[in-house]
């Protein structure tokens, strides 16, 4: 039986509830409305007159190019085939969001069996294969030999490798990136370190980052970790592995590319050489991603495209750059985006003209310059503005050093799956301390399917 | 004593289970308003300092979360209305007509719902872009007007009205969908509030389809923005931004529930829906 004092209370507390939600609502509207109109500064466009296509169509065409930049890489884009479109009138580019790279290649499948694919797009670095195998993208071998303004020698050569499916180029290069080792300058410094000595070898590697695992306070529990990078399969973390197991000269597939060849002793080195991260506490297994930049790890292995994040966010004094320990031998291991033409675009010579003029030396140099990526052409390297770029911080010098051994992901489409096999099965002997023997011998059974298919 | 004891342990649990489900909430709104370093600090520093307000701002800015906004409102909105209307049409067919083969095709209805999406979502893209919808509101809306769930819902919430209800108004002649309109459907508000709320909660939370069926940031939904700000590289995500702004996406589903939780907990007893 409601009293009269419960009436009032249960209409007080809607009346409440009613105002509560309002002024939620109003507040954040308002501030949606107020900075909605707001713009972020562009990008100031390149010199020089604009880039005005040789090859000009009968009638004006609108392309369609799908990428996957946001936020600030996603306007610098926008601005530079602004570039494009203002002194094309006859090939107009319409952008189109992609998604992220994780999310864009279900995209790009249901698109192309959905028969609504785009003209143009920019891919992942190792997706040439999986998308020219069936015939979905135009050859552009013929083009880039013909066109002797593309200068192919030019390119980075894991660059241009990273183009190829079963010998011939089916992308052009536009982004690279290999992982290099990045490393908390303070850190050293207060671990009595000489900051300008990064470890050059896995023995120094783990020496290092001993020195700099840290228990501050007294807990038993380190609180600083000497390294840290993914771990775990669904995080990437095969791309890491690779190096590792690069550097202890491991193959990955036999050379008719039909079985997996990764259970060598390679394969081996490079697990136990995590596992013995682990076990000397210096890799955490329940590391976060963000634990370079909040200050929980000395040293990191990442991408050289983080660099101006890093440098946003530490400063660039705090951070250090250097090439990865050697293992056996010096290896990393690239990424990157490229550019690639479906072979439902309405006119292959104006989807190359854009494609082309993407991928030349100055746009190259201005993407390279604003977004810290490695450029894919050796031409920048001898251009005054990234001349005097490298000349300010030896960081870029370093991650060009790289390229001479990076390796690229094998261009074969079983490439995807088989890394996740891989992935899982270390993983497995990571985080279950087994033997990495028997699980990689597992793998391999599971990749040698995979080929059978 | 023992009875206090008993609802001393019930409410016990219900807090215990209560604070389970609250605490990803609460994590999401105190790291909305920190920025990256300090959300991932360790040992954990629940309280932030300093409080970032600007996520909030910028999160209106980074990407078009206005326009976002609104075409979700837009799409969920008509496919929760459409999908009760559809769906109580059919409830009432097969809770109150008799047909031949009535039962089995209602069991077919249902095992529509058995159908994975990986195996429905190519035809079904085919079809939206042969009716040259790709990248419009009717993309996101029509493939949904209709669902078996609502009219398996509402049809079991039929079944619990006497009939007798109707039958004076079928016996002056009263036609079937005046009755439904008038005299059934409001008796069943709180089951239909319920199966609006979850057709607009599902539509509101759906990634997939409008990934693929949207091109330009015109028609994004909410969810598709949201991911924009998961950039490509993992350590370049700035989670703080990334919070607020799903703060602000869950929010209208929020206060949809605060103002209609009562007929939503009536409809939940009443159908003995167990979510």
């Amino acid at each position: 039986m409601p009293t009269f004092m419960g009436i009032i209370m249960v209409s007080r507390m809607k009346r409440m509830k009613k105002l509560l939600a309002s002024t939620l609502l109003f507040v954040l509207l308002a501030a949606g409305l107020l900075t909605a109109t707001g713009q972020q500064e562009g990008i100031a466009p390149g010199t020089g007159a604009g880039p005005v296509s040789a090859y000009q169509p009968e009638q004006k065409l609108t392309l369609v190019f799908w990428h996957s930049y946001s936020g600030y890489r996603g306007e610098l884009f926008d601005s530079i085939v602004k570039e494009w479109i203002r002194s094309n009138p006859m090939i107009d580019i319409k952008l189109e969001y992609g998604g992220s790279l994780w999310t864009m290649r279900d995209k790009l499948l249901t698109a192309i069996a959905g028969g609504s694919a785009p003209d143009l797009a920019e891919i992942d670095s190792y997706w040439t294969p999986i998308f020219a195998d069936p015939g979905s993208l135009v050859k552009l071998e013929p083009y880039m030999v013909a066109d002797a303004k593309y200068n192919k020698a030019d390119l980075q050569k894991p660059s241009l490798m990273s183009t190829q499916y079963l010998g011939e180029s089916y992308s052009i290069p536009f982004n690279l990136s290999t992982i290099v080792l990045y490393y908390n300058k303070s850190y050293y410094e207060a671990a009595g370190m000489d900051k300008e000595t990064p470890p050059k070898d896995w023995d120094d590697l783990l020496a290092f980052a001993k020195k700099l695992t840290v228990d501050k306070n007294g807990d038993g529990n380190p609180d600083q970790r000497g390294v840290v990078f993914p771990l775990k399969a669904n995080y990437g973390a095969i791309w890491y592995w690779l190096a590792f197991f690069w550097q202890q000269e491991g193959k990955l597939f036999n050379d008719t590319l039909n079985s997996g060849a990764f259970n060598s002793d390679a394969g081996v080195a490079a697990t136990e050489f995590w596992k013995r991260m682990v076990k000397e506490q210096v890799l955490s297994l329940s590391a976060g991603f963000a634990d370079f930049t909040a200050e929980l790890a000395a040293m990191e292995l990442s991408s050289s495209s983080v660099l101006g994040s890093y440098r946003d966010n530490m400063g660039n004094k705090r951070v250090g750059l250097s090439a990865l320990p050697k293992g056996k031998v010096n290896a990393t291991v690239t990424g990157g985006g490229n550019l690639a033409m479906f072979s439902s675009c309405p006119d292959y010579e104006a989807g190359w003209s854009f494609l082309s003029w993407l991928g030349s030396t100055d746009v190259n140099k201005r993407w390279a310059l604003a977004t810290g990526a490695i450029p894919v052409r050796k031409s920048v390297l001898e251009e005054p503005e990234y001349k005097d770029y490298m000349l300010m911080d030896p960081k870029g010098n370093i991650m060009i050093s790289t390229l001479q051994y990076a390796h690229i992901r094998p261009n074969i489409p079983e490439y995807g799956d088989a890394s996740r096999i891989i992935a899982v099965a270390v993983e497995d002997a990571l985080f279950n301390d087994k033997d990495p023997k028997p699980l990689l011998d597992k793998a391999k059974q599971e990749v040698d399917q995979l080929f059978k298919q | 004593m023992v009875k206090v004891l008993k609802t001393v342990l019930l409410y016990a649990v219900l807090g215990l289970c209560a604070a389970i489900f609250i605490t990803p909430f609460l994590w999401m709104l105190q790291a909305s308003v920190k920025n990256t370093a300090q959300i991932f600090a360790f040992p954990p520093k629940l309280l932030p300092n300093p409080v970032v307000w600007r996520n909030y701002i910028r999160a209106w800015t980074a990407v078009p979360l206005a326009r976002f906004y609104l075409n979700s409102i837009i799409v969920a909105g008509s496919v929760a209305f459409a999908q009760v209307v559809t769906s109580a049409m059919a409830a009432y067919v097969f809770a109150r007509l008799s047909f031949p083969f009535k039962n089995v095709i209602f069991v077919f209805f249902l095992a529509i719902m058995m159908i994975p999406i990986q195996v429905t979502v190519i035809p079904l893209f085919i079809i939206v872009k042969t009716l040259g919808l790709i990248d419009s509101y009717g993309a996101l809306i029509l493939p949904f007007l209709a669902y078996p769930f609502g009219t398996f819902l509402l049809r079991q919430f039929f079944l619990t009205i006497p009939r007798e209800i109707e039958d004076a108004a079928r016996a002056d002649g009263c036609p079937r969908l005046r009755i439904l309109v008038q005299i059934i459907a409001p008796l069943s508000k709180s089951a239909l509030f319920t199966l609006g709320m979850l057709a607009f909660m599902f539509i509101w939370n759906s990634f997939f389809w409008p990934l693929l069926v949207t091109n330009t940031e015109k028609h994004f939904t909410i969810q598709v923005g949201l991911a924009m700000l998961r950039t490509q590289l993992i350590m370049e995500v700035d989670w703080g931004l990334l919070m607020a702004a799903t703060v602000i996406s869950i929010l209208p589903v929020l206060i949809f529930y605060m103002f209609t939780q009562k007929q939503i907990i009536k409809g939940i007893t009443l159908t003995g829906l167990k979510m």
